[in-house]
């Protein structure tokens, strides 16, 4: 995320941003991307975080970590945190999460891009009684494998391949419960957005798609849900997310990730009339790091509140652990 | 083979099915007039509930064709013994259905069967108004996946939501199953349409068509690795193609339809 797309982010903001250290447990690697940015390194969180010269801290490590880094970013006094997401793996890390932002005063962004895409961000604004009226919300992940998009925006040394062998029996519990906190949890907040009655969904199915994929349908307070993911050795991505009401509709095309290709393509529907929001300049990433900006530089700026954020992990969490427990069932069937 | 340029027809005088048929007919003077006396060439039903007995009443009067437009009710066994009196009479009897019947669809049926990209997952959207029969709406997309991609489809989970459906299962073909999902909407904010799209292990399908008296133009898309193929817009509505595929079929003298068996097949799957 770091290399890939943070950094080629940020320095396509460097009147807003300049990067100061590199952490990695890694410090020729931490070494040699610093190198590129004229910045310092440091191979411990303790290290990072007592550089009085770093004002946000961008937590990238694998997600166990997160909920620690975070937190003891908020204790060191930063003041800004944006955490890749999930910010936590529980609801009790989130909390505390919760209560240590509180007390520092830290902003807390999770690194949902597309809550910060401008054609989001503007649909949002303008589509008046939507959310009162949502029947049934799709959410669509449908990507070539990672590395066609990173070799677009970045160069990756040393990259692994994945090994993508088919998951067969109680590993595909596993599996579904990962495909939601790895590749679902991206447009969940978004879905959320559209479902007031979250706490109470119901995994109606769960199954996983060849090579790599899952098809989730879930419903929520009469609500439907559906949440179809896959990556596959297919050029064209597809990243959307339909939101139907009786009256008005909601189709949102994303760019893919990795490549700074401007924005989604929003279209609000009522009846014969269409609106259409985008394409913006900057895409989701970078919307995350200009709406940082504006919270350290235009007083009044509205983050989302950590509650919110716990809300939102809380809400990936259940899928994710609801879907595991339906295809548990159903292989004990 | 018969010759035949004009056929005669009677339409079954419900109004909606008066305003279909009288939009039909002022665009093919050629191929249809309307009957003045004695028995009709063919037999314009409205596919409101009764209609079999109406089309049965027709086929024992003597006209050669019938023709339903959006046919509602009948079990299996009921569209079989239509049909086979049907037969017994030589009588073609052609069904009209929004998206099953659209040319769009036959044609993206017979690209697709050229296709082969190991499909991992079909989906489909009905968007219809409010409000609307939703067991009808699933038949018809069950209708538009058969006549599309063929295979046989098997219904899982089925879940009304506020004002419509979410149904999971799955679909087989010659080359293996996968999973299937079918949403039907009821929404007044998009024209009403059916999509269809299968996502496959290195390519992808997406067929829309919208409504069976519309002629604006749905779309089909045949992705594979080395691109995507479009095929030609159709600006004629599923109606009057059902209209023309009659004509054709008795003016060949080939008076053979699946379409009752067709039906029976997607009402069977419900």
């Amino acid at each position: 995320m770091t290399q890939g797309i943070h950094l080629p982010g940020l320095v396509r903001l460097p009147e807003l941003f300049r990067v100061r250290n590199i952490m990695d447990v890694d410090a020729a690697g931490a070494a040699a991307v610093a190198a590129r940015h004229g910045a310092t390194t440091s191979s411990s969180i303790d290290e990072l975080l007592a550089d009085e010269s770093v004002d946000v801290v961008a937590v990238c490590s694998p997600h166990p970590f997160h909920a620690a880094q975070v937190i003891a970013a908020c204790q060191a006094g930063k003041r800004a945190v944006l955490c890749e997401k999930p910010f936590a793996t529980t609801r009790e890390d989130a909390e505390q999460i919760q209560a240590a932002a509180k007390g520092s005063g830290t902003h807390i962004v999770v690194g949902a891009m597309h809550a910060y895409d401008p054609a989001w961000v503007a649909a949002s604004c303008a589509w008046s009684d939507l959310p009162e009226q949502v029947e049934t919300i799709r959410s669509t992940i449908v990507l070539p494998f990672n590395e066609l998009f990173e070799d677009w925006g970045t160069e990756l040394p040393g990259r692994v391949l994945p090994a993508r062998t088919r998951p067969i029996g109680d590993a595909r519990i596993g599996i579904i419960t990962a495909r939601m906190l790895g590749l679902a949890i991206h447009d969940l907040p978004l879905v959320r957005s559209f479902l007031p009655d979250w706490r109470n969904l119901v995994v109606t199915s769960a199954d996983l798609l060849d090579p790599v994929g899952y098809l989730v349908t879930l419903e929520a307070g009469g609500r439907s849900v559906q949440l179809v993911g896959s990556f596959r050795n297919h050029w064209k991505p597809e990243w959307r997310l339909e939101v139907y009401g009786g009256r008005s509709a909601l189709e949102v095309e994303f760019p893919p990730p990795y490549v700074h290709g401007g924005s989604a393509v929003a279209t609000l529907h009522a009846g014969s009339t269409s609106r259409t929001f985008g394409t913006f300049p900057f895409n989701g990433y970078e919307g995350e790091w200009r709406h940082i900006w504006r919270l350290l530089n235009e007083p009044g700026t509205q983050n989302a509140s950590v509650g919110s954020l716990v809300d939102d992990l809380a809400f990936a969490v259940q899928i994710a652990e609801k879907s595991g427990e339906f295809m548990a069932e159903e292989l004990g069937e | 083979m018969t010759t035949i340029t004009r056929l005669s027809v009677e339409v079954d005088p419900t109004a909606r099915n008066l305003r279909t048929s009288a939009a039909v007919l002022e665009s093919l003077p050629v191929s249809f007039q309307r009957s003045g006396e004695g028995v009709a060439d063919v037999f314009i039903a409205d596919g409101a509930p009764g209609w079999e007995r109406r089309c049965l009443a027709a086929i024992e009067a003597g006209c050669r064709a019938v023709l339903v437009t959006e046919p509602e009710g009948l079990t299996p066994p009921d569209l079989h013994a239509l049909d086979e009196a049907a037969e017994k009479r030589n009588v073609l009897v052609r069904l009209a259905r929004g998206w099953s019947s659209n040319a769009l669809t036959a044609q993206f049926s017979a690209a697709a069967r050229a296709w082969d990209y190991s499909a991992v997952l079909v989906e489909s959207v009905a968007l219809v108004p409010a409000p609307a029969d939703f067991s009808l709406v699933l038949r018809d997309q069950l209708g538009l996946i058969r006549a599309a991609l063929g295979g046989t489809l098997v219904l899982d989970t089925r879940r009304a939501t506020i004002n419509g459906y979410t149904v999971v299962g799955r679909h087989t073909s010659h080359d293996g199953s996968r999973p299937l999902l079918l949403s039907g909407i009821a929404s007044s904010a998009i024209p009403a349409n059916a999509s269809l799209r299968v996502l496959a292990l290195a390519g992808r399908l997406s067929l829309q068509v919208f409504h069976g008296d519309s002629a604006r133009p749905g779309s089909a898309v045949l992705g594979g690795p080395e691109g995507e193929l479009h095929l030609p817009s159709i600006y004629e509505d599923s109606y009057r193609t059902a209209w023309i595929s009659l004509h054709r079929a008795l003016a060949s003298g080939e008076a053979v339809s699946t379409d009752l068996a067709d039906l029976a097949t997607d009402v069977a799957a419900l």
